[in-house]
């Protein structure tokens, strides 16, 4: 079964299903449990929650990180098993902003602050640049596929 | 009473400054349509004009089914007390069929090309300078905007990334959507969408 992920969503599922979304400024973090092959991915939109207290749990970095993590261990994954990968935190349009840390940036850094604090090892990460990013996550081998408009990679975990 | 109107029913905005919404976005699009006449040499027309007030939120999730759809898209932000973004997107169906309007090159090829991107490009320079200067006319005032910044790229990404920067998401704009049509052929559906804080906006217009 495939699933496309939507701005602030969570979602959780089993090999041999997968998980897909896209992504510009906002960061699709995929962690994947090497033992149970169970896959999470998180669409963060914003670095902090700021007292967005009804917001749902993927939507900011410093709760989805841990929101993830706790969906794929009330399915049986193990926080020892897993390994993540970070993709996005674009800037198509810094230059005009003229920003110098851009919001994917921000994201970038909070999303890696927090994996850091679970112990979580980041395998992969493809963040920052101009372009959007096709992200899909295949949770029969943690396989994740990152597409930039013509050029496809294959980034195994 | 104009589809505006009702959507800003519940708001504390006079009927004069709703129709001074509506007559400066049409006359802009007429700018706009006269401008592309004659960079063409043919004549181009604007119908259609619909304009809406959503939320970056609301926005978004209306355009997902078409998140991984590559568009054109290019954006002119205006400075200083007049704070605007005036996006403009076009399918890649249409930007193709446009570009090759606008050229009169061949459509036998259709990959996009950095030219493609800034012709289109172009464009929302044209759009959006014709909107500025309508603004400006009206407001008497003078307006500075940045040059466009042209890109090709998935809707998801692209509108990720301006409903972010400024943090829209939870703020509600003006979004106008426009056919831009060739006289005796079929039209190219070209959004232009005028991001600013609708509080903002309407604050600016009674300012004057």
């Amino acid at each position: 079964m495939e699933t496309f992920l939507k701005m602030s969503e969570i979602h959780v599922a089993r090999a041999p299903d997968i998980i897909k979304t896209v992504v510009g400024s906002c960061i699709a973090l995929c962690i994947w449990d090497q033992e149970t092959k169970i896959g999470g991915m998180a669409h963060i939109m914003l670095p902090e929650r700021n007292g967005d207290i009804g917001a749902p749990p993927g939507k900011y970095a410093d709760i989805a990180v841990q929101a993830l993590i706790d969906q794929m261990k009330g399915k049986g994954a193990a926080e020892k098993h897993m390994i993540a990968t970070c993709i996005g935190g674009a800037a198509m349009f810094a230059t005009l902003t003229g920003q110098k840390m851009t919001i994917g940036d921000r994201n970038a850094d909070i999303v890696k602050q927090y994996l850091e604090k679970y112990r979580i090892p980041i395998m992969i990460e493809s963040v920052g640049g101009f372009a959007g990013r096709k992200v899909s996550l295949n949770c029969s081998d943690g396989a994740v596929t990152v597409t930039m408009l013509n050029k496809k990679m294959q980034l195994f975990q | 009473m104009s589809n505006l109107t009702e959507q800003l029913k519940g708001f504390n905005v006079s009927s004069a400054t709703l129709e001074s919404v509506e007559r400066i976005f049409k006359y802009a699009f007429e700018q706009a349509a006269e401008s592309a006449s004659m960079l063409v040499g043919r004549k181009m027309t604007i119908d259609q004009i619909y304009i809406h007030i959503k939320s970056g939120e609301t926005f978004m999730s209306q355009v997902e089914d078409e998140f991984e759809t590559c568009y054109f898209a290019s954006i002119i932000k205006t400075m200083n007390d007049m704070n605007f973004n005036i996006l403009f997107l076009i399918s890649e169906r249409e930007g193709v069929g446009l570009y090759h309007s606008l050229t009169g090159l061949s459509e036998s090829s259709s990959m996009i090309t950095s030219d493609m991107i800034s012709a289109v490009g172009e464009l929302n320079n044209i759009l959006g300078s014709a909107f500025i200067n309508s603004l400006a006319n009206y407001l008497k005032t003078v307006i500075h905007a940045t040059p466009p910044y042209n890109t090709y790229d998935m809707l998801g990404a692209v509108m990720e990334c301006i409903v972010l920067q400024d943090e829209f998401m939870n703020k509600e704009f003006l979004c106008a959507d426009a056919t831009l049509r060739e006289k005796d052929r079929d039209g190219f559906l070209v959004r232009l969408i005028i991001m600013s804080n609708k509080d903002h906006f309407i604050d600016v217009i009674n300012r004057f």
